[in-house]
């Protein structure tokens, strides 16, 4: 106990003397005046700690503009980030319809509601900050649509069209939906997508400098300073390399979803592509590593009365074989559990014991069906 | 945090030949390239004993911090016989600071700033836009403070806490 205690009062004396060191710094910077220095020359000859600090201070800033360089932010997304935090970022835009999480669906489970009302609150928040004079930032550079970010621990996301992703910690994406198209950009880390079914409105995730196309899939995406990775873990992704952005606004005017198809890759179920920053193709896998390309998705899968449906998709993310559930009814059934998510097995044994549940396995998915028992809509937990 | 027993002990011995006062906390920390610890000890001596003499001859305490460094540097890389300090440029003696008398300084500086550029990435997002802002954007304070509508002081505390954090990052590195 002393011990712990004289070890965060050293690490305190430490910090405080790092900080101390920093503000002297900067004021250096600014110019001091003759009592000022004199002020600082006491401080440095209190402790061979303030000297020690002020030196490596120094040293590090010499680094710090090679080092801020490196951030792939650009300022408004940073100021986005930062009015918001610590919560989850929701920017409406003036001519955009206000964002609706899935969550706040009708058919949404017990569980989510209380994130829906963060996720709210969160949007008040932002609002609060837009009106306090945070629109100006938004205007100048392109149209970005809502960010979502992570800090150090992932979080999942429901999207109003019913695409379900996951984040892995410290990333970023911009949701940019309207009635013709769905786009979403990685701004940084890797996410997880599930993507929501609407024909109608085509799926697009940016990627740095490519175009991922989708067409009702799992996949991954990682971006990087040395570019990025897709892996699909089922369903079909078309990897379209950079068009020109005037190019593409030109034929979304004219009432195309996006310019003219320039297909890279069409990856499947278990493939894999690296690209480069330009876009280009470096490798394709044909037989990726799934398990490492979703090493950081979380290790359990928990829920609590949700639906069979939901639950489903979410294993959907682990399998190269997805669940298909091909009953309505079951699909909505409500059910609790814990489970490992790499053990597909399990949940599907679980399933199988449900009443009126069969479950086949066998070929590229699961199907899940009705069986010649009495249906129930409520499974009693 | 494990003490280690030389560094520490030649420490003691310093400070008791030289009576000067001892912080008991600076002992526990452990040693690196980063710290360069015996400069800086030799310096914060060389700091007392030279403000005994006159306190009024230091009118720009950080450019003496800066010369009895590189002083002492010079004599030691001509007691090591490894490359010597060529000049009183400031960044030189700065970058020596980090790494005394290695040769791969260059590569060791790649290697840093990498690390650095990873740490920013963790900070909170206030202090990684203020931080990012003040060095990639070499936007002011008052811009800064501006864009976030916080005050200019709290854009400073936020960059000396990124700082702080970065160094301390910084510190566990080897």
């Amino acid at each position: 106990m002393t011990d712990r205690w004289n070890q965060d009062a050293s690490n305190a004396v430490v910090r405080r003397a790092t900080e101390q060191a920093a503000s002297w710094y900067l004021d250096q910077r600014e110019g001091l005046s003759a009592t000022e220095q004199l002020a600082f020359l006491a401080w440095l000859k209190q402790s061979p700690l303030h000297v020690g600090e002020y030196l490596a201070i120094a040293r590090m800033h010499g680094d710090l503009h090679a080092a801020a360089a490196m951030e792939t932010m650009d300022t408004a997304e940073l100021c986005t980030l930062a009015i918001n935090e610590p919560a989850v970022v929701a920017l409406h835009r003036k001519n955009d319809k206000p964002f609706i999480p899935a969550s706040k669906r009708p058919r949404s489970a017990a569980p989510r509601r209380n994130r829906s009302k963060r996720w709210l609150a969160a949007a008040g928040i932002a609002a609060l900050g837009l009106f306090a004079g945070g629109a100006m930032l938004f205007a100048p550079g392109p149209q970005r649509g809502d960010v979502y970010a992570s800090s150090t621990e992932g979080r999942s996301l429901d999207l109003s069209d019913g695409s379900l992703i996951q984040l892995d910690r410290d990333s970023a994406i911009a949701v940019n939906f309207d009635a013709r198209s769905r786009r979403i950009e990685l701004l940084r880390g890797g996410a997880l997508f599930d993507v929501g079914k609407d024909p109608g409105r085509p799926l697009q995730v940016r990627l740095g400098a490519s175009v991922l196309r989708d067409i009702g899939t799992v996949f991954a995406v990682r971006r990087d300073n040395a570019g990025g990775a897709v892996t699909v873990i089922s369903g079909r992704v078309d990897v379209l390399s950079p068009t020109h952005p005037w190019l593409d606004a030109l034929s979304r005017r004219l009432g195309h979803p996006s310019a003219p198809d320039n297909v890279v890759a069409d990856l499947g179920g278990g493939e894999q592509a690296l690209l480069a920053v330009d876009g280009a193709v470096i490798t394709s896998n044909k037989r990726a590593d799934i398990d490492r390309a979703t090493a950081w998705l979380p290790a359990d899968i928990q829920f609590r009365n949700s639906a069979v449906g939901d639950v489903a998709r979410r294993f959907n993310a682990y399998t190269t074989s997805p669940l298909v559930i091909d009953d309505p009814q079951i699909a909505g059934m409500r059910i609790s559990g814990r489970f490992h998510a790499h053990d597909v097995g399990a949940f599907l044994a679980y399933l199988a014991s449900l009443p009126g549940v069969q479950v086949h396995r066998g070929g590229a998915r699961v199907l899940v069906t009705a069986a010649a028992l009495p249906k129930r809509t409520r499974h009693p937990l | 945090m494990p003490l280690k027993l030389d560094h520490a002990h030649s420490f003691l011995r310093l400070f008791s030949e030289q009576r000067a006062p001892l912080n008991s906390y600076f002992l526990k920390r452990t040693s690196h390239a980063w710290d360069a610890q015996d400069l800086v000890q030799e310096t914060y001596l060389r700091l007392l004993a030279a403000d005994k003499h006159g306190a009024d001859d230091i009118r720009n305490p950080e450019a003496y911090l800066y010369t009895i460094a590189a002083n002492l540097m010079k004599k030691h890389a001509v007691m090591r016989r490894s490359a010597p300090v060529a000049s009183d440029g400031l960044e030189e003696i700065i970058e020596r600071l980090s790494t005394p008398c290695d040769a791969a300084a260059g590569v060791d500086r790649e290697v840093r700033r990498q690390r650095l550029g990873e740490l920013i990435q963790r900070l909170s997002p206030k202090c990684r836009a203020v931080l990012v802002m003040h060095y990639r954007d070499e936007l002011s304070y008052r811009e800064i403070g501006e864009q976030l509508s916080i005050s200019a002081n709290m854009v400073k505390k936020y960059i000396v806490k990124a700082l702080a954090l970065c160094r301390q990052g910084m510190g566990r590195y080897d």
